[in-house]
């Protein structure tokens, strides 16, 4: 994202740690008192002196994490829940257990409460960690972490997280958050334009509060949010991609199968502005797929993923033939992140099932995969930046001859030149052309 | 002399008919003629010698109506000529195949009446198509609905709010729809459930009681305020349920596991708060939508077998002493179907 680009919101920034400081004891002030205790800090120093790298960076790690999961918990289950489009967390999920790393991240960034180059740094922070943390002993001992791989994590982790005196969405959001529930919006409005003009991650995340404020509150600040939901979405809609219009009629039927007739109603009289009847599902059977699909994804974002694949990818080759439309996109994302692996491999056991979900995807569906999903599927495409997975996608786009459905069906062109690269092979161009639409969808693709 | 006089009251049902029509813009003199005769037939719809209650939709687009309701199937039966005498034999096709969620429709369609059945919805909580097409209708689907909402009393409504209620027979205006008392019954007993689920547990009620007041057979229930722990002594002359029944709990377990376990539960607590409510005496409810009792006998003060009515009317007018002190509100049906309340809303 340009730094002169309109944006609804601005994150927080961090808290600057001079670039010339590469040890831990110059680093470990710079922790806020609240996140990090004296003692915890002398161990951290301690733990460096004695080289012990990935027991350091690990305890780092859970305790920004732990800080930023409780954060977030916040905001409420339910407000999470339609954040992320995970219909599985409800208000009696332990946010700190449902809530993997990379959604905690994501969500932070979402919300302003980290900057996009700090999400981007965590997440490679992340993956690295995974990495060490899943390596056999004789592995472990042959290629154990480097002290600049433990340094790069602390400091990612105090800059965004554990220097922060407290960890909170941006002001600009919170304002915006409470703007929709306690007052009403029309269409010229500052705000809505900004939000108009803005990457589609806000535009995303707009339709997403204002889906959470309908599911969740009552009376006036309810009737506020169904109001600014009909100026709102209808503003956005052409410009909305099919997983975002299917949440929206996922969440009618689910209101209207909840008894909430004052929601639904609402909602309706959107839906009915939008024409957008098509995008409400038959039945809810595409919430058992979502629920399945956000399994596979805890399994790979979490430790030891290559070893917890297998069973939730196999639950959901099980499910049965068709995914329901409204599941698709997240079905996919879920099997392309098995499929695609990461930078430091695959898991081998889980590769058939994933294959075998794969096969059976017909050729309209990958049509819409393709132009709808996933140039807004940050997880596949920040994979797409790696070289490995890139690797991998170049033998999917090869395996499924998405070289030719993209040439005549895809209307995106910078989608359309992503599988054409991919298919010659070029995974270079495979990079930029995944980190420009990254870039386009409002999240960061390189460090600045 | 003597003189032969016949009173029909189709001239003046014509009349109004017509006025309705035109305020939903639906007007049509086929539509108008068939109207009539279903409202005629549905006041005292029986086959083979059974009461039946079905709810009637006429609509214009059965695919648009069924694309705003979620999980939402139809089964066609017919399609005739458009007259009156097809909607006389859509419903006569179709009304005893309209039971537990099903509802009759009526399609305008060029010259011709296509009908069948339909329904929507996974759960006992789901919003039904009255709700959705009518209640909260949208001018972009034109529908109305006409169903039996107690004995004798026929309500047509449309999608932009318009209504008529039909009485068949020599009631007065404000005692003709037992809608508004019955709403009154329903907000005491949810007067104190959380908010977030409180249009849910009256929507539940709403169901529970209103097939209660088709039966006819007639009903007596109180609520009394949540701060009270025991049943009223005067109320211990019944059947106290221990522990009580949840219906907020039962709905607040589905909402959050959205299983079948959890909707068959909340089904047969339905179907058990029914037979309570067709028993004799007095069903007890508490103001945060529990049920305490019933099977309840009042003891009648000294000298109230000068009040008019039989014995339920007697018991009401004692329960109607007791609001403000051991309870809230008040519901008798009679036997006789008149519907009347007494209590204070919060």
């Amino acid at each position: 994202m340009s730094k002169h680009e309109i944006t609804l919101w601005q994150p927080k920034l961090p808290v600057r740690i001079p670039v010339t400081f590469n040890n831990a004891k110059d680093m470990v002030p710079y922790a806020n008192s609240h996140q990090l205790t004296g003692r915890d800090r002398t161990q951290i120093v301690s733990a460096f002196e004695n080289h012990h790298y990935e027991m350091v960076s690990s305890f780092v790690w859970t305790k920004a994490l732990s800080s930023l999961k409780a954060q977030l918990a916040k905001l409420g289950a339910a407000f999470i829940s339609e954040m992320l489009d995970r219909p599985d967390i409800n208000t009696s999920s332990s946010i700190d257990q449902v809530l993997t790393d990379y959604e905690a991240l994501r969500l932070a960034q979402e919300l302003g409460v980290i900057t996009g180059t700090g999400a981007l740094r965590l997440r490679q922070a992340l993956e690295r960690l995974t990495h060490f943390g899943q390596l056999s002993p004789d592995e472990a001992d042959e290629t154990p972490m480097t002290a600049e791989e433990a340094i790069g994590l602390l400091r990612a982790c105090i800059e965004n997280i554990l220097g922060q005196e407290k960890i909170e969405a941006a002001l600009d959001f919170k304002k915006f958050r409470d703007g929709l529930e306690k007052k009403l919006y029309d269409g010229d409005e500052h705000e809505i334009q900004t939000m108009l003009s803005s990457p589609y991650f806000f535009q995303r995340a707009s339709v997403r509060i204002l889906l959470a404020l309908v599911k969740t509150t009552k009376s006036a600040q309810l009737e506020n949010a169904l109001a600014n939901a009909n100026v709102i979405i209808p503003l956005l809609w052409d410009r909305l991609a099919g997983p975002e219009k299917h949440q929206l009629g996922r969440a009618y039927a689910e209101l209207a199968s909840e008894g909430k007739a004052t929601a639904t109603a609402g909602l309706k009289k959107v839906l009915l502005k939008v024409r957008g009847f098509d995008y409400v599902p038959e039945d809810l059977r595409s919430t058992s797929f979502i629920k399945a699909a956000n399994a596979i994804l805890t399994a790979h974002e979490e430790m030891n993923n290559f070893y917890n694949e297998p069973a939730p990818t196999k639950y959901l080759d099980d499910m049965g033939s068709v995914i329901p439309i409204p599941a698709f996109p997240v079905c996919m994302s879920a099997v392309l992140c098995v499929r695609l692996g990461n930078q430091f491999g695959i898991s081998y056991d889980a590769q058939r099932y994933a294959n075998s979900i794969l096969k059976r995807v017909s050729k309209e569906r990958w049509v819409y995969f393709l132009n709808d999903c996933l140039k807004t599927d940050d997880r596949v495409l920040y994979k797409l930046m790696q070289e490995n997975p890139a690797a991998r996608w170049t033998e999917l786009v090869r395996e499924f001859s998405l070289a030719t459905v993209a040439a005549r069906e895809v209307t995106d062109r910078t989608t359309r030149q992503l599988i054409a690269e991919a298919e010659a092979g070029k995974s270079n161009l495979v990079h930029n052309l995944s980190a420009r639409l990254i870039d386009k969808l409002g999240y960061e693709s390189k460090s600045k | 002399m003597p003189t032969h006089k016949t009173l029909s009251l189709r001239e003046q049902l014509n009349v109004a008919v017509v006025e309705f029509l035109d305020s939903e813009g639906m007007s049509c003199p086929k539509t108008r003629d068939g109207l009539v005769t279903l409202i005629n037939a549905l006041g005292h719809y029986r086959e083979e010698g059974k009461a039946l209650f079905p709810e009637v939709f006429v609509l214009d687009s059965l695919n648009e109506a069924l694309s705003i309701l979620p999980e939402s199937e139809h089964v066609e039966i017919g399609e005739d000529k458009k007259q009156a005498a097809t909607m006389a034999k859509a419903l006569k096709k179709c009304a005893p195949l309209a039971r537990r969620g099903w509802a009759v429709y009526i399609e305008r369609r060029g010259g011709m009446f296509g009908y069948g059945l339909f329904r929507s919805g996974s759960t006992i909580l789901s919003l039904s198509p009255a709700e959705l097409l009518v209640n909260r209708g949208d001018p972009a689907i034109p529908v109305f609905m006409l169903r039996q909402v107690a004995e004798n009393v026929i309500q047509v409504s449309g999608f932009s709010h318009s209504s008529l209620l039909v009485h068949f027979g020599a009631t007065k205006d404000v005692e003709v729809s037992p809608l508004p008392k019955l709403n009154d019954f329903i907000a005491c007993i949810v007067r104190d459930v959380p908010g977030e689920i409180q249009e849910q547990v009256g929507s539940f009620y709403m169901n529970v009681l209103s097939g209660v007041l088709r039966a006819g057979h007639g009903t007596l229930a109180a609520v009394m305020p949540t701060r009270r722990r025991t049943v009223p002594k005067s109320f211990r002359d019944g059947i106290t349920i221990s522990p009580r029944i949840s219906v907020p709990d039962k709905i607040r377990q589905m909402l959050a596991k959205s299983d079948f376990n959890s909707n068959a539960k909340l089904q047969a607590c339905s179907a058990l708060i029914t037979g309570m409510l067709l028993s004799d005496g007095i069903t007890l409810f508490g103001s945060d939508g529990t049920v305490w009792a019933y099977n309840i006998f009042l003891k009648h003060p000294k000298g109230s077998e000068s009040v008019a009515g039989g014995a339920r009317t007697r018991t009401f007018k004692v329960m109607c002493e007791l609001v403000g002190k051991d309870l809230v509100g008040a519901l008798i049906q009679s036997q006789d179907g008149r519907i009347d309340f007494y209590g204070k809303r919060k």
